[in-house]
């Protein structure tokens, strides 16, 4: 979290992060970040969510972004904060192809993979959860 | 302003309800750094000596330093300052979890928590906001009923919440400041301080920033710093917990077992096993923390408890070895009592086993103890006696005072059995096993502390050397040896020690990488001072000094360093068997000439306060006591 925002604003400040940490009693630690799904996309009125589809990442264009809360509302994780003081949503733009968070991360917990193995990855979470489903 | 701090000092006046908001002076800053550096100078400022610690005339600090909150590693902690009501001298007492980093983002370097709230209350520093509301609904309850409680009434879920249970409450002189649930700053009473005060808790929570100085040289420093941490063979070790250390410790004589009469306890290995196979969960790290010592676990033998963190090795060894508790669940339920109930739980424990050692002597027997038997390894007793405590019921009352509170009304000489310096009871760690630990006991501000400054004989029995080798740090030899090596170790270390928390981070990751370069590196590049290694010694060297004038300003002299008789008798059984402390005297002596003290009455000597830069202390010091 707090590279993200280190890398984002050069300060230190987790609320200001695009990934989240959560910790919920009892022993629940968990990254919660962005799908990059896209639902906020059609959720903004004034239309400056979009896809790069170079890195994969759905970004917001926080210069034009008005802090209305629509696509905090529409996020199905809760991946969309909103910046206090810049009154602008925050989302993970999966730092132009080199997340932060994945070099910062000391013990490797953080990868990133190439959008074009995403489809990949989510059959093969989809398998596991029916596989082991299966076997009981 | 200088980097890393927010900048912002809130001195909360209870007496009237009035909040005033104190910009942090750079010259202080620069002077002492954070935390408890910039803390010991306001109390020394403020405070009269001799005043009565639980009267509304003392002040309770909560102090984050320049690193708190940033990237950092082990950077979440805060501690409380105060006199302490345990011991009547200078208390500091260190916390993880997020509080500190929280109180930082909320926009606050320190709280001072000032005079007497006529009601109970609770405050809340919510993005710069200081509001002291009512606190009808929540005294009385434990500690997870509070930080639940506020955090709806608030409307705050994510919000940091430090409290105290209904031993605080009670103004118990071993009560605890207990965060983020399982979190304790526990020694020295800090709890009796803010039960004193009618405050139950502190919710923190902000969107601030914590401005770097130099980001670029910052990143790169920190990159170079996790990556000696990840290597450093160290880390491991920490990965296991605290009470990864269990078997070892008492391998090397240095668990203390049944009061101190050995350092080994022959059970430890199945103890320790009994624990992993049917408690431990997982590993809980603290705010930014790379090494996630603290445990998870429950109990769902004899003594079920709901999962919880804990326990600590500390707690670990004074509920089981120094009760001689074979019992693990018993030891999940003692952590889970005491920290529901915001108990420091080695206080609580040595208590009970104190009291064990008494009735073993006849020195109390059942008419006193309200008809419970406090036999060695009676795991009914401790528990009844941990909620006894807490709730000063019957005997209870009497042990809540503290060792030497309890000594003194037990009566018959009793004292002479207590394992304490200058009123603090003594962890889980024995002299026996590495010399310097004698000293860092006798010597330690705050009294008979293992890890305040720093665990001085790590580098004796377990091979630690905190990469001070070029600073001067010897090679031990002989671990038993009572030479003049020793007192060296323990001034070093502890002038190293103090660093962390002048910074606001945590002590663990010293000995797993975190050089003393890197420390000054990072502080330089947050802050945008220059300091070096040395410098940063010298600070150390500095605060220590301070908090010193602090204690003799209060009327502590050499006699007050004097470690408990019962230290220097022979262990019974183990590898330290036969080894008893028995030079101790001159080993204070080469102590007070390393570091500039008078020994005839242990104060710092004008010329010594003078070298620190610290002679406007002197000045005032001179205005008690006359300076040697």
């Amino acid at each position: 979290m707090l590279h993200c925002t280190f890398a984002h604003e050069k300060v230190n400040n987790p609320l200001k992060a695009r990934i989240h940490v959560v910790r919920y009693e009892p022993y629940v630690d968990s990254a919660v970040v962005c799908w990059q799904c896209g639902i906020c996309i059609n959720s903004c009125p004034i239309g400056v969510i979009k896809r790069n589809r170079a890195t994969g990442a759905v970004v917001i264009d926080e210069k034009k972004c008005n802090g209305c809360g629509q696509c905090q509302l529409v996020c199905p994780i809760g991946a969309i904060t909103m910046d206090p003081t810049r009154l602008v949503a925050l989302k993970c733009d999966l730092c132009k192809g080199d997340p932060a968070c994945v070099k910062g991360c000391p013990y490797n917990a953080l990868g990133f993979e190439k959008p074009e193995n995403g489809a990949y990855y989510r059959r093969l979470e989809s398998a596991l959860v029916l596989g082991r489903k299966e076997l009981g | 302003m200088t980097f890393g701090f927010v900048g912002k000092i809130a001195r909360i006046d209870l007496t009237n309800g009035k909040v005033k908001k104190e910009p942090i002076d750079d010259k202080t800053a620069k002077r002492f750094v954070g935390c408890v550096g910039y803390a010991a100078k306001i109390l020394w400022d403020e405070l009269e000596p001799g005043m009565d610690p639980l009267g509304p005339e003392n002040k309770l600090i909560m102090a984050t330093g320049p690193l708190t909150g940033t990237l950092v590693p082990n950077s979440g902690s805060y501690e409380a300052c105060f006199k302490s009501p345990l011991t009547g001298v200078w208390a500091e007492t260190r916390s993880g979890g997020r509080w500190g980093s929280y109180l930082k983002y909320a926009g606050y370097d320190m709280l001072i928590l000032e005079g007497k709230s006529e009601k109970p209350v609770y405050l809340t520093v919510l993005d710069g906001e200081v509001e002291i509301k009512p606190a009808d609904k929540i005294w009385g309850k434990t500690v997870p009923e509070t930080e639940a409680i506020i955090k709806e009434e608030i409307k705050t879920p994510e919000a940091s919440i430090a409290s105290i249970g209904v031993a605080g409450e009670n103004k118990v002189k071993i009560a605890c400041i207990m965060n983020d649930l399982e979190r304790a700053a526990g020694r020295c009473g800090g709890g009796a301080v803010m039960g004193s005060k009618n405050v139950k808790a502190i919710a923190a929570y902000g969107h601030g920033d914590i401005a770097v100085a130099k980001p670029d040289e910052f990143m790169k420093v920190l990159k170079a710093t996790e990556e000696n941490i990840m290597k450093h063979p160290g880390r491991a070790g920490m990965l296991l917990g605290t009470i990864g250390a269990f078997t070892t410790v008492s391998q090397m004589g240095d668990l203390p077992t049944k009061y101190g009469w050995s350092g080994r306890w022959d059970k430890a290995e199945e103890y320790y096993d009994r624990f992993l196979k049917t408690n431990y969960i997982k590993n809980r790290a603290c705010w930014t923390c790379m090494l996630a010592c603290g445990r998870y676990s429950e109990s769902k033998g004899k003594w079920p408890t709901i999962a919880y963190g804990g326990p600590e090795y500390e707690t670990a060894g004074v509920m089981s070895a120094f009760c001689l508790i074979d019992d693990n669940d018993a030891l999940i339920r003692a952590n889970y009592l005491c920290n529901i109930h915001g108990l420091d739980t080695i206080s609580a424990g040595h208590m009970a086993a104190f009291a064990m050692q008494c009735y073993e002597k006849g020195l109390i027997t059942k008419e006193d103890t309200d008809g419970v038997e406090l036999t060695w390894g009676n795991a009914e007793a401790l528990m009844t006696m941990l909620e006894k405590i807490a709730k000063r019921q019957g005997f209870g009352d009497v042990l809540a005072e503290g060792i030497r509170g309890a000594a003194q009304k037990i009566g018959k000489n009793s004292i002479e059995l207590a394992l304490e310096v200058k009123g603090l009871d003594m962890p889980m760690h024995d002299p026996r096993a590495g010399k310097s630990l004698a000293v860092q006991y006798g010597t330690a501000n705050r009294g008979m502390c293992h890890i305040h400054p720093q665990e001085v004989h790590d580098c004796e029995h377990l091979g630690a050397d905190w990469d001070l080798r070029p600073y001067g740090l010897p090679e031990v030899k002989d671990r038993f040896g009572e030479n003049k090596d020793k007192a060296l170790i323990a001034k070093l270390v502890q002038d190293f020690g103090v660093g962390p928390d002048i910074l606001g981070t945590c002590k663990f990751p010293q000995g797993t990488g975190f050089r003393l370069d890197f420390t000054a590196a990072l502080l330089s590049a947050t802050t945008g001072w220059q300091v070096s290694g040395k410098e940063l010694l010298k600070l150390g060297e500095r605060v220590i000094n301070l908090q010193r004038c602090f204690n003799i300003r209060e009327g502590l002299r050499r006699k007050d360093d004097m470690i408990p008789s019962a230290l220097r008798q022979p262990h019974a059984t183990g590898t330290t068997k036969g080894v008893a402390v028995t030079n101790y005297e001159v080993m204070l002596d080469d102590y007070y000439d390393l570091r500039g003290w008078d020994k005839q009455t242990g104060i710092p000597t004008r010329q010594t306060l003078e070298r620190l830069a610290l002679s406007d202390v002197a000045d005032d010091l001179a205005k008690y006591v006359k300076i040697p």
